[in-house]
């Protein structure tokens, strides 16, 4: 980050290599749409290298941050185009048979196999809170909306995100995908 | 406070974690956490859940052009900035005072044919008039130059397929480069941020697929040189 933030074109490369997957992935699971996912990917990563970079560490990983300003930018397009999350399941198999064959590097095995192992996660939690869930981060719903949407209390969307979340935290403690 | 008053809290936290705390309760939870060491504490302990929710989704290799694209775009403001770093010392070693030399400036760039000069808060803009094509006869545009970047104010674009975009290109010495894509609003005018002009020797605009190209796939609907 440091070379990215100094403006090199080659510490840029080796960035976007690392995360320009993930990111557009991620986009793509928002938007629901290639194309408007490869300009939300491109709109965040020229945003980094634009902005200088102003990455913080405390306030964790570089992916982790890089994959936050794609989302808001995901949500924001999304917005604009006043559609919403295409579908709330955690799978995706039909987008990523869409796909040309990946190349099988050992990278790209471990985000596929770490994918999984999430989504596991995901999809062990009841499904009245991997649905608040997926509203709220994949959907960019505030929890007025989803409780409206879903008919019930503020608290309860609330406290619905906190359970799910907890859970999500604790099998990741005992090992899982960390 | 006791551990059910702290509660709202939690909640608070994980729906503030996930985007989706509204103000004004976004901005009181910042404030409380700002104070609160457990809810710093909860927020280092929940942070990696939220930050593994974007690998849940089916990781999908995105298209080549983007990295092409991309790094396209990045080289092209590298190379314009130190051409601009250059261009500023040598302009600083003649010691001579700013607004002479915005002057010299000026003259320069109308005798060059610039159609329109202003100064800024001490920063020259060029305005160079855009060509329209036989492939979009009624589209017009003004491009405007303030230091290193331009802004593009184009009229009567024609329509775009829904899976179509504008791209505007950067030319110099022969060498073109992928810039900015844009969607003109309904009535066909559009304005476009254009970086890495200073220098260049021509912008133009093509109809491309949306998310852009690496290379023009259509002739240009507008060409403004400069």
């Amino acid at each position: 980050m440091p070379l990215v933030s100094r403006k090199d074109p080659e510490a840029f490369e080796v960035f976007y290599d690392r995360h320009g997957g993930a990111a557009y992935s991620l986009a793509h699971r928002i938007v629901g749409d290639p194309a408007t996912a490869e300009d939300v990917t491109q709109e965040a990563f020229l945003s980094i290298w634009r902005s200088k970079a102003r990455y913080d560490r405390t306030r964790g990983s570089v992916r982790a941050w890089t994959l936050g300003i794609v989302r808001n930018r995901a949500i924001d397009a999304l917005r604009r185009e006043g559609g919403r999350a295409p579908k709330l399941d955690l799978d995706d198999e039909a987008a990523l048979e869409r796909e040309p064959a990946p190349e099988r590097t050992e990278a790209e095995a471990l985000r596929r196999e770490t994918a999984r192992q999430v989504r596991g996660a995901l999809g062990g939690l009841p499904s009245e809170q991997s649905q608040v869930i997926e509203l709220a981060y994949f959907g960019g719903f505030t929890h007025s909306e989803i409780a409206k949407m879903l008919g019930m209390p503020l608290g309860t969307v609330k406290g619905r995100m906190r359970l799910g979340l907890e859970k999500i935290r604790a099998r990741f403690a005992e090992g899982l995908a960390e | 406070m006791s551990p059910q008053d702290h509660r709202r809290w939690e909640d608070d936290l994980a729906t503030w974690m996930l985007g989706a705390l509204e103000d004004p309760g976004s901005k009181r939870f910042e404030r409380h956490l700002a104070r609160c060491e457990r809810c710093r504490t909860d927020l280092r302990w929940l942070r990696p859940a939220v930050d593994a929710l974007p690998a849940s989704v089916t990781q999908i290799a995105p298209p080549p052009r983007l990295r092409g694209r991309l790094l396209g775009i990045v080289r092209t403001e590298v190379r314009r900035g130190a051409s601009a770093d250059r261009r500023e010392s040598w302009l600083s070693r003649l010691a001579v005072p700013r607004p002479a030399i915005a002057a010299l400036g000026a003259a320069a760039l109308i005798g060059a044919g610039v159609t329109g000069y202003a100064l800024r808060g001490g920063t020259e803009s060029s305005t160079f008039q855009a060509r329209s094509s036989r492939e979009a006869p009624r589209a017009h545009g003004e491009l405007v130059v303030q230091g290193d970047a331009g802004t593009l104010s184009a009229g009567g674009l024609p329509r775009l397929d829904r899976r179509e975009v504008f791209q505007a290109w950067v030319r110099e010495g022969g060498k073109l480069e992928p810039s900015t894509v844009f969607v003109p609003g309904p009535g066909g005018s559009a304005t476009a941020t254009i970086p890495g002009v200073e220098g260049a020797d021509q912008v133009m605009v093509t109809r491309e697929p949306r998310g852009g190209s690496e290379h023009p796939s259509t002739d240009a609907v507008l060409r403004a040189n400069l």
